[in-house]
């Protein structure tokens, strides 16, 4: 009835980010000046507003006017994937722009995180907790990025891997719920929330540990909408 | 590669991971998503400055108003309905029970406004569990015809979309939620566009596309206004923007 309801990602309207990125890396590292300028500023301006107020999110500081970390962090950032596009280490066929801009500006607040660390002994990482970070944070930035899009196409719940239950309580874990916040989200026992976390964790995993084309057993409650 | 567009081409097999590693590729995944966020609210407004980007295709032009008015005029009673609809849901999960929700119908008076806000069903007592979005997309408009969704379901293309840590859906200015709207386009330049959001229980919302067109469906039809609407349950709050060109 609704075919055109049918699609995997819908393509975005903006696809002067896109092309402009592709011009960028067409270019090489010695490109003529001009015009690459033209895309860096076309580039940053139109993500630069979304990045800062995301870093001042993450910070818990102020984003307007933005506050020295946060532009520290900006600065760092923006300069990290400047290099990386220059170097041709970012794949559009691997990771979406803004998922690769998050891998960087991530590495960067471990940096900034543990040079404040060694710098200062009480301020014992102050945002978020570095060693569990650390413990997924792959080397390569590219790789982090296609594996953060991985995660994310799979809670999309487009390709009807994990059921709509287990998308909520690994949604509830992404954002750091307790069973009993999860609890009351859901409307069920805290006990019922903690088994759904860990069931839902184990299919996590089970997902990424095998190719995306192989084939896979439909969960029960799976969305079946798929082409 | 667009900001909206996670890549999940990668076919390689990821090796067993901790629950640990998990948690955190998880929250991961949530700040790549408000980073995306961030950056769609700012895309919309900057492609105005940029000639490449077919934004005209979402401003109202004077001289195409008079084939939009149409679909306006429809819509405006189709808000009415929801008007209607928002008071008397009635069920349990997808299809709702009766709500004692108040109402009101914003009508759009201001023809230069875009979007055209139809009717706001006003927010429920208790705070929202989830919010999706459901935006209806129409690619191009013959003249003379405006195939509403009823009688053309295939002339339509549907996005939804759940933003569970984004903003509340009744703070979301107009602006933000059509261009939140406008970047998950599924057409490369719609004509029209109807958003539909939903803020209430996450087991309230509509699991698929199929679901999510008939609760559309069912919201929008202004033909059975006197027929009793079970659309949503009735902790789900819902909010309609329309949006021509």
């Amino acid at each position: 009835m609704i075919e055109q309801a049918r699609f995997a990602m819908p393509p975005h309207p903006t696809h002067h980010i896109d092309d402009l990125v592709r011009q960028l890396i067409r270019a090489g590292p010695n490109p003529p000046a001009p015009p690459v300028d033209d895309i860096h500023t076309n580039l940053h301006r139109a993500l630069s507003p979304g990045l800062t107020r995301h870093l001042a999110k993450a910070l818990k500081e102020p984003a307007d006017p933005p506050s020295d970390r946060v532009q520290e962090l900006a600065q760092r950032t923006w300069i990290a994937f400047w290099q990386s596009l220059r170097d041709g280490k970012y794949d559009p066929a691997k990771a979406s722009l803004s998922t690769y801009l998050y891998a960087i500006s991530h590495t960067m607040r471990l940096r900034l995180a543990r040079e404040e660390g060694r710098q200062s002994r009480n301020a014992s990482t102050p945002d978020f907790d570095l060693r569990a970070e650390s413990s997924a944070e792959p080397t390569d930035l590219l790789d982090l990025a296609a594996r953060i899009d991985r995660v994310r196409s799979l809670l999309s719940g487009q390709h009807g891997d994990l059921s709509p239950e287990e998308r909520a309580a690994l949604r509830g874990i992404g954002e750091e719920q307790t069973d009993r916040e999860l609890a009351r989200r859901l409307g069920i026992s805290p006990s019922t929330a903690h088994a759904r976390k860990k069931t839902a964790l184990q299919r996590l995993a089970d997902l990424l540990s095998r190719p995306i084309g192989e084939p896979r057993r439909a969960p029960p409650g799976a969305e079946t909408n798929n082409p | 590669m667009s900001p909206e567009s996670p890549k999940p081409q990668s076919t390689q097999s990821e090796p067993h991971m901790s629950d640990d590693t998990l948690a955190n590729l998880l929250r991961m995944a949530r700040e790549a998503e408000d980073l995306e966020r961030q950056i769609a609210g700012d895309i919309a407004p900057a492609d105005r400055a940029h000639p490449g980007v077919d934004r005209s295709a979402i401003r109202p032009r004077a001289h195409r108003r008079l084939v939009g008015a149409g679909v306006v005029a429809c819509l405006l009673g189709l808000g009415v309905l929801v008007t209607i609809v928002g008071s008397n849901f009635s069920g349990h999960a997808v299809l709702g029970r009766k709500s004692t929700s108040p109402t009101k119908s914003i009508p759009s008076t201001n023809a230069e406004a875009t979007p055209t806000q139809v009717a706001t069903h006003t927010p429920i007592a208790s705070p929202p569990a989830s919010t999706m979005f459901i935006a209806l997309y129409r690619a191009d408009t013959s003249p003379g015809e405006e195939p509403d969704l009823e009688s053309c379901p295939k002339c339509w293309c549907l996005a939804r979309w759940t933003s569970d840590q984004g903003p509340r859906l009744a703070s979301l200015t107009d602006d933000e939620l059509i261009s939140s709207s406008i970047s998950r386009a599924c057409v490369p330049s719609p004509s029209q566009m109807v958003v539909i959001g939903l803020t209430g229980p996450a087991e309230s919302m509509p699991t698929s596309d199929d679901q999510a067109f008939e609760v559309a469906m069912c919201l929008l039809d202004g033909d059975r206004p006197s027929e009793s609407p079970s659309c949503l349950a009735s902790s789900v709050d819902v909010r309609l923007e329309t949006w021509n060109r």
